[in-house]
Parts: structure tokens; sequence; C-alpha cells
């Protein structure tokens, strides 16, 4: 289970382990790492030039850089998830939810147990009493159901 | 109910540590009043939110974040204590929260709107008693003034304005200021650039140790 950069790591661990009988991923950033390196690759300060210098990537979009940031990815490598999985996002969390939808697709095509779920009116984190309670039942109920058995 | 949640978490983390240091002892038996952890039980534990401590360390601003399910609304209180055990902990206005403390340890200190402009109050630990500071009146311009730090001798104050939410100016959401305080002849310094902007506290942090001598690292 992993929130925001934590659920980022969790899915991207579903891509490449069959080990866990149950994933919760809350709010994960992303799971669609190389569109995301990409919406900022031009930025100056934010972009290439700052991730391309630390990661030794000369571009997104081709050769060795395209390769790297698509292993990166959780979301191209979705058809090696076996681990039945929970996403939550929150509806105005904005950039974190990039790829979050696709991937939940991905598992359905894939038959793999999955649920997405959508808070209203939330950022990214969650305030809202009634929606944390929410999501706390929601996540020992997926655990309950996945780890008994 | 919150102190003895605070004190709970505090007990809870010494009970943690001499188990640690003492040699394995048997678990008690559960008794009727215990049960297994539910989400109420997590959702009614006040979490402690900020720990600021004096710099002299002998007093602490406590804030706690917890929930209210029937009102739907996030709750937050902030108290002030001293630090040895046992000390009682005085209840703050919610303004506080984001007190910082005077370098001399002397009092808290807090920015609260006004009609006019944002005033700095004061609670001083000998007397525990909050007064604002007429002379300190900084004007808002529409903008809410939020995080801010002292410099090292007291005289100046760099804080961060912001448009209230759902402001027109979003685009220019986060200008650095920091300007002279009870002393009017020293220049005012104004840290509004493009490279500052927009990149809250570290910015803040690093914009004025560049610009000037006088904010320590925090």
């Amino acid at each position: 289970m992993g929130f925001s950069y934590g659920g980022g790591l969790a899915g991207w661990g579903l891509t490449h382990t069959t080990r866990f009988k149950a994933a919760i991923l809350k709010e994960p950033v992303s799971l669609d790492m190389a569109a995301g390196w990409r919406g900022i690759w031009g930025h100056p300060g934010f972009g290439g030039d700052v991730i391309g210098k630390n990661y030794g990537i000369e571009s997104p979009y081709e050769g060795e850089g395209k390769k790297f940031i698509e292993y990166e990815s959780a979301l191209p490598n979705v058809s090696a998830v076996r681990t039945p999985t929970l996403l939550e996002f929150g509806v105005k969390s904005g950039g974190a939810m990039q790829g979050g939808n696709e991937f939940y697709q991905g598992l359905i095509w894939y038959r793999v147990p999955a649920e997405l779920v959508l808070y209203p009116r939330t950022i990214h984190g969650f305030v809202e009493p009634v929606l944390v309670a929410d999501s706390f039942r929601r996540e020992m109920k997926w655990f309950e159901r996945w780890l008994s058995r | 109910m919150c102190k003895k949640a605070i004190w709970s978490i505090a007990g809870t983390a010494m009970l943690a540590l001499e188990a640690m240091n003492s040699s394995p002892a048997a678990i008690p038996p559960p008794t009727p009043e215990t049960h297994p952890l539910t989400v109420e039980d997590l959702l009614a534990v006040q979490s402690v939110a900020r720990v600021e401590l004096s710099p002299d360390g002998k007093h602490v601003l406590i804030v706690t974040r917890g929930t209210n399910l029937t009102s739907n609304i996030p709750t937050s209180n902030t108290y002030l204590s001293e630090t040895h055990l046992g000390s009682e902990l005085q209840a703050l206005p919610a303004e506080a929260a984001l007190g910082q403390w005077q370098a001399d340890s002397r009092a808290l200190t807090f920015l609260r709107p006004g009609q006019d402009c944002t005033q700095i109050w004061r609670i001083a630990v000998d007397t525990r008693q909050a007064a604002a500071q007429p002379e300190a009146c900084l004007p808002a311009k529409g903008r809410m003034l939020t995080t801010f730090r002292w410099s090292a001798d007291g005289r100046f104050l760099a804080f961060l304005s912001q448009p209230p939410p759902n402001d027109a100016l979003q685009e220019i959401s986060q200008r650095l200021v920091a300007i002279p305080q009870q002393t009017p002849a020293q220049a005012c310094i104004n840290i509004d650039s493009d490279e500052a902007r927009g990149k809250g506290m570290d910015a803040l942090d690093l914009a004025c140790r560049a610009s000037t001598s006088w904010l320590p690292r925090v």
C-alpha cells in the first residue's frame, strides 16, 4: 500500500512481482511516469534540463531515454500485474491521477480484480472526515477480503 | 481528552522504549475493555501535526489535528506548554497554529488578519497573555499572509503572502516579501523575482539567505 509517490512505487512494484496478495494505490504519482516526464520535459528548471541531467536521458521520445522512462512507468507494464488492486483518487488532484484510469482499465482487461474509487471535492490528500472514513473502511475491507484467502 | 491523547502518544513511545530496554515480558491477556482497532478508533485519535520548541527548549507549541464525522470538518487544536512532564496545556487561538518563537524565547508570535492590515500578536510565556503589537501593522492588500520567520535579532520579519482561495490573482499566487520591522529607516527588501516566485518556503529560505545575512537557516 502506498500514498502519493509511495503509491507510484507500489504500482511499479506490482508490475514486477506477483508476491503480494493485495495492493492499495492511493493517489499514486504517477502510474504513467512516462507521460508525467514528457508533460514537463521542455519546461526550464523543471524538465529535461534537470531530469535529463540527473538520469542521463537525452530524450524521452526516442532511443534509450524512451525505453528507460517506459520501464520506470507502471502503465506500460500493466499486463504483468496479477495482484488484486484498489485504486483511490481525489477528483481534484489534477496530475496525481495521471494514468490512473488507464491502469485500472488495463487491470480489468487482464481480469485482475480491481476497484477504482473517485472521491469528490478531494485534492492530493484526503481531508474531509466522511471521505477519510470511507477510504479507511474500503481499505480495511479490501485487505480483509484478499488477505483472508 | 486532547491532553490525554497527546500524553498517551508520548506514553506509548516511552512504553515502547521501555520494552526495548527490558527483558521480554508476557503480553497481558485482553480485557473486556479492549477490542481490535477499528476505523472509528483511528479517526478518534488526535494526531500531533506540529511541534515547535522554543529556542531555549523550555516551552513548546503543539498543534493537533483530528476529525469530526458529525460536522464533517477536520478539527485542530493549538496549545502552549512547558516541556517538562506533567505540564498543563494552555489552549491558544487557532491563528497561533502557524506561530513562531521569538529568538529570545520570551514570546510566541503569530499573525492575525484585521480589517485594514494583518497584526502581529505576542503571547508572553511568563504571563501567558496574548496582545497585539499596535505598531506592527502589515498591509495585506487583499492577500493572506501565511508563513513567516523572524530574523535572529528580532528586528526583521520575512513572510509569505498569497491571494485568498479562489482569488483571480492565482498567477501570482506566491510572492516573497521581506520588510523591516520596527526600524522603518532600514531599506525594504522585495524578493519578487521570477526565480523566487512560485517556489514556496525553500525559495523563501534561499532567497532571503542569498539577499541578506539576517535570516537564519530554519
